[in-house]
């Protein structure tokens, strides 16, 4: 059992500071995880705040964990995407969570020898990553950004395994369409080279 | 790592992209999987450019940079703990002991959901009522019909919840009933009708009151008021209607009536602790101080037996009616426990 996990249950039997230390540990990544959905730093914020002090109210009632990490991220997108989706909670309309934006930014690689290079990739990247929809982006992000594994991701995004996988098989098909074919990209690397 | 069995030679560049032992080589390398990668290249050279953008889109989607919040950590906790302040003083205040309330309440209810379920369901099933030699019990049937025991005497009846069904009870002994009318005017179902079993025959009555004294397989019916008919099933059916001040006597084959003088009065008059004499002979007491009193009798004097009597004796204890015949016939009563030895 990690120290979070000891956190975990030290406060479900109460105890505030074990709590406050969660809360420490993850009210940046939670910020940058909802920062991805929006730029709306208030509403983050509320959401965070709403979803600790919900914690706590609800202590006697929340089960153990085997990842703190990955109940904070489900409870914590539920509640964003709950604001952030206006549209009205009845049958006949689908939830807009389709429609919620959702952006990466890229870092950058300064393990490329040639900048050059490492510029062109990161470009076609991102312009590939534009293709993407939101949740195909979002998907990305869990499993390049934060290393989750596919039940981890399954259980923050709410879906099934399967609609998982599907929805990674998807994403990385929209990057095959594309990008620009890798031999086309060498032969513009050439031409950069020969340029100078 | 099952990378060995992998042919990297037909891999693109996705491939390694989505590739989970290349993913967590080129965020997290350590010796083996270093080697195993320079493996990888070496035997496929052709890869090298490939690899290299692979491992580029996964850095630079691992090294997004972090979005830091804008407030500050410290002063969002406080807000946090703040209402977790405000929450618990409610707690302490309402919430818990509204909790303990609720608690103790369902508790209370659920309690009494199986105190009266349970004495319900005891209500289920064959309900037996004996009385006690020189006994008089009241018993209230659950249509509110009334059966008054002597001494010595049983009523049962099969409860179950289903109310078409004629109200049927089996009798010993000696009994006095009043039967609620439950029939609407003028429309008169078997479900209306009251039966009461004994001795062979079945006793039919609408709302009516009536006596019932069955000792040594004969059968004395009185009835007060209302109608009742006797009905005798199987072998020697017969079937006889009842007037009010009918007194009727079954031997255990046929109906005979009874002696002229045994009244409908007398024969209930019992239920109210006096014993009417008229029409009884001195052997009648004596069988009714072995039936309803559990004496054992030894009769020194068998030619009184057929001696009649009159008046009426109190019946608060047997006693009286002791107390009386010694007076009457001027006899002696010897009483040992429950024996009775008669004598001059």
């Amino acid at each position: 059992m990690n120290s979070e996990q000891e956190a975990w249950d030290e406060f479900r039997w109460g105890d505030e500071a074990a709590l406050k230390f969660i809360f420490n540990t993850y009210n940046n990544l939670l910020f940058n995880y909802g920062h991805k959905f929006t730029p709306d730093d208030h509403l983050i914020e509320d959401v965070i705040q709403d979803l600790f002090v919900k914690l706590w109210i609800d202590r006697e009632k929340i089960n153990a964990t085997d990842s703190v990490k990955n109940y904070l991220y489900k409870a914590f997108r539920r509640r964003l995407i709950r604001k952030l989706d206006y549209a009205p909670k009845i049958m006949a309309y689908p939830s807009t969570e389709e429609k919620i934006p959702f952006n990466i930014e890229l870092g950058h690689d300064h393990q490329m020898i040639s900048s050059e290079r490492a510029k062109k990739i990161q470009h076609s990247l991102a312009l590939a990553l534009e293709k993407m929809t939101p949740r195909q982006r979002e998907i990305i992000h869990l499993r390049y950004y934060e290393e989750m594994d596919f039940e981890e991701i399954a259980e923050a995004m709410q879906l099934s395994t399967k609609a998982t996988y599907k929805l990674l098989y998807r994403a990385i098909d929209t990057l095959k369409k594309h990008l620009p074919r890798f031999d086309y990209l060498v032969l513009l690397y050439l031409l950069e080279l020969s340029k100078r | 790592m099952n990378n060995l069995n992998v042919n990297y030679g037909n891999y693109q560049t996705l491939d390694f992209f989505s590739d989970e032992n290349f993913i967590q080589h080129v965020l997290h390398p350590d010796e083996v999987s270093v080697t195993q990668w320079a493996e990888v290249l070496a035997n496929h050279p052709g890869k090298a450019e490939m690899l290299e953008e692979a491992g580029s889109w996964i850095r630079m989607l691992h090294r997004q940079q972090t979005y830091q919040s804008p407030f500050n950590n410290e002063h969002s906790w406080e807000k946090i703990s703040g209402r977790i302040e405000k929450y618990n003083y409610k707690e302490r205040k309402y919430i818990i002991p509204l909790k303990r309330a609720v608690k103790w309440t369902s508790g209370i209810a659920a309690m009494l959901i199986v105190y009266f379920g349970l004495a319900e369901l005891m209500q289920q099933g064959k309900q037996v009522f004996k009385s006690d030699y020189g006994e008089l019990m009241t018993v209230g049937f659950p249509d509110e019909s009334v059966a008054i025991l002597n001494g010595n005497s049983k009523v049962y009846y099969v409860r179950d919840w289903r109310s078409d069904k004629p109200r049927e009870l089996w009798m010993e002994g000696e009994a006095s009933f009043k039967v609620k009318h439950v029939a609407i005017k003028n429309r008169f179902q078997q479900a209306d009708s009251f039966r009461v079993h004994v001795n062979g025959l079945e006793l039919t009555v609408l709302g009516t009151r009536f006596n019932v004294k069955n000792r040594r397989g004969q059968t004395e019916i009185s009835l007060i008021e209302g109608s009742l008919r006797i009905d005798r099933k199987g072998q020697n059916s017969f079937s006889k209607y009842m007037k009010p001040g009918d007194v009727l006597l079954y031997n255990g084959r046929q109906l005979v009536n009874a002696p002229i003088q045994r009244t409908v009065h007398a024969n209930q008059s019992w239920t109210g602790k006096e014993l009417v004499l008229d029409g009884y002979t001195l052997g009648d007491i004596i069988a009714l101080l072995e039936d309803t009193y559990g004496y054992q009798v030894k009769m020194d004097v068998p030619e009184l037996a057929d001696k009649k009597m009159r008046g009426v004796v109190p019946l608060n204890s047997p006693e009286d009616v002791l107390f009386v015949i010694e007076k009457v016939f001027d006899l002696k009563i010897i009483k040992n426990k429950n024996q009775l030895l008669i004598t001059h």
